[in-house]
C-alpha cells in the first residue's frame, strides 16, 4: 500500500527523535491512522537504530521496464494464442478428415510464431542476465505486474479449460479430437504458469 | 526449472512450425492453391454465365458444340430467368498460369461443362469453391445439367 508523503515524513522525524516503534505506531492509530497504514508507514524504514533512519528498497517504475516487459508479455500472448490455435488446426486435419483444410489459418499462425517466438526468447534470455548482474531490478513494479497479469491469464484459461473438460465430459462430446485439444490449452497454459511462478519465487527470494 | 520449460517452449513451438509447413506446403504450393482457387472461381462464373446465355436448341452440328454461342443466337433478355436480370457480361477470366481460355463444351441440348486443369494434386477438394467440381486427375470441370419439370440448369 502506498504510504502518504505527511505520514511518511512524520515517521521519518518520530524515528529521528529517537521515539520507539511501537510509541509511533500508538500515536498514528489514536490520531485515527489504521494500523495497517501504520505498519506500512514503519515498514517503510529499516529496523536498523541507525540515525537517520534508513529507507527500505522501494518498487521502481520506469519506462525502460514498461517497454521491455509490455513487450515480452505481449508477444508471449500473441504468441501462446496462435500456437494453440496452429495445434488446434493441426488435430482438426489429423482427426476429422471432413474439416476444411484450414491453410491461410496455419500459414499465418506461422508467422506469428516466427516472429513472437524469438522476440519472446531474446528478452526473455536479456532479462534474466541484467537481473543476474543487478538484482535491484526484481523490484520493478512493472515487471511485478506483468508477471501476476501472466499468471492470472494462464490461470483463468487452464480453469477454463478444466470446466470446458468436465462439461464436455458431462455433456457426452468428451472424442479424442476434443481431448486433444484440451491438453494443447493446458499444456501452453501450464507451461506459463509455472514458469512466471518460479520467476516471482525467484524474486522474492531475491 | 526455468531453463527446461523454455527448452520445452522452443521444441513446441519448433515442431509445430515444422509440422504445419510440411502439412500446408511451403510458398510455391501455396501459390499453386490460389491459382487453382482462382480458376474455380472462374468457372463459377463462366457456368453461371452460361445457363444464362446458352440457346435454348444448339446446333449440335459439327465445329458448333465446342465454341461459344454467336451473340446473334442469344435468347432475347426479357426470356431470361430472373437470376440472369443482374448477369453482367461475358466473364473474362483465363488460366491464371498459362493465360489460356477454359475448355466449353456443350454436350447435348441439356448439357454443358467447362473446364480447367488445376495445379495442387493433394488438395482436398472439399473447399466450398471446389465442392461442386467433377476431377479426373488434374482435370477439374463444372458439369450442368437441365431436366424437367422446369428445365432450369443445375450443376451436376
Amino acid at each position: 500500500m502506498a504510504v502518504s508523503k505527511d505520514l511518511s515524513r512524520f515517521t521519518r522525524d518520530a524515528l529521528m527523535a529517537g521515539r520507539s516503534r511501537d510509541e509511533i505506531s500508538q500515536a498514528l492509530t489514536s490520531s485515527g491512522w489504521a494500523a495497517s497504514e501504520a505498519e506500512d508507514a514503519l515498514n517503510a524504514w529499516a529496523d536498523t537504530g541507525f540515525v537517520p533512519p534508513v529507507p527500505r528498497p522501494q518498487f521502481t517504475v520506469s519506462a525502460r521496464d514498461f517497454f521491455i516487459y509490455a513487450l515480452m508479455f505481449g508477444a508471449l500472448l500473441f504468441g501462446a494464442l496462435h500456437l494453440v490455435q496452429l495445434f488446434h488446426a493441426l488435430i482438426d486435419l489429423w482427426l476429422d478428415q471432413s474439416s476444411y483444410r484450414q491453410t491461410g489459418r496455419m500459414r499465418w499462425a506461422i508467422a506469428v510464431l516466427i516472429v513472437t517466438a524469438p522476440v519472446f526468447l531474446s528478452l526473455t534470455l536479456r532479462e534474466r542476465d541484467t537481473l543476474a548482474s543487478d538484482p535491484a531490478l526484481y523490484r520493478s513494479a512493472v515487471r511485478r505486474w506483468m508477471t501476476y497479469l501472466a499468471l492470472l491469464s494462464a490461470s483463468a484459461v487452464l480453469l477454463g479449460a478444466l470446466i470446458t473438460v468436465i462439461y464436455s465430459f458431462l455433456n457426452g462430446d468428451f472424442t479424442l479430437q476434443f481431448c486433444l485439444k484440451a491438453l494443447v490449452v493446458g499444456l501452453v497454459a501450464g507451461m506459463i504458469f509455472l514458469f512466471y511462478l518460479n520467476d516471482i519465487r525467484k524474486g522474492d527470494a531475491s | 526449472m526455468n531453463r527446461l520449460l523454455l527448452a520445452a517452449f522452443l521444441v513446441l513451438v519448433g515442431g509445430g512450425i515444422m509440422t504445419a509447413l510440411l502439412v500446408v506446403g511451403g510458398p510455391g504450393f501455396a501459390r499453386m492453391e490460389h491459382n487453382d482457387s482462382e480458376r474455380a472461381r472462374h468457372l463459377h462464373a463462366y457456368g453461371r454465365y452460361y445457363q444464362c446465355h446458352l440457346p435454348i436448341h444448339p446446333d449440335n452440328g459439327e465445329g458448333a458444340a465446342n465454341t461459344l454461342p454467336d451473340p446473334k443466337t442469344l435468347p432475347d433478355p426479357k426470356t431470361l430467368p430472373d437470376h440472369c436480370a443482374r448477369q453482367g457480361g461475358r466473364p473474362d477470366g483465363k488460366d491464371p498460369v498459362t493465360g489460356q481460355d477454359y475448355r466449353f463444351a456443350r454436350l447435348d441440348a441439356d448439357h454443358f461443362e467447362i473446364c480447367a486443369t488445376f495445379q495442387t494434386k493433394t488438395r482436398s477438394r472439399q473447399e466450398y469453391q471446389f465442392e461442386d467440381l467433377a476431377f479426373d486427375g488434374a482435370e477439374g470441370c463444372l458439369r450442368y445439367v437441365r431436366a424437367a419439370p422446369d428445365m432450369a440448369w443445375v450443376i451436376q
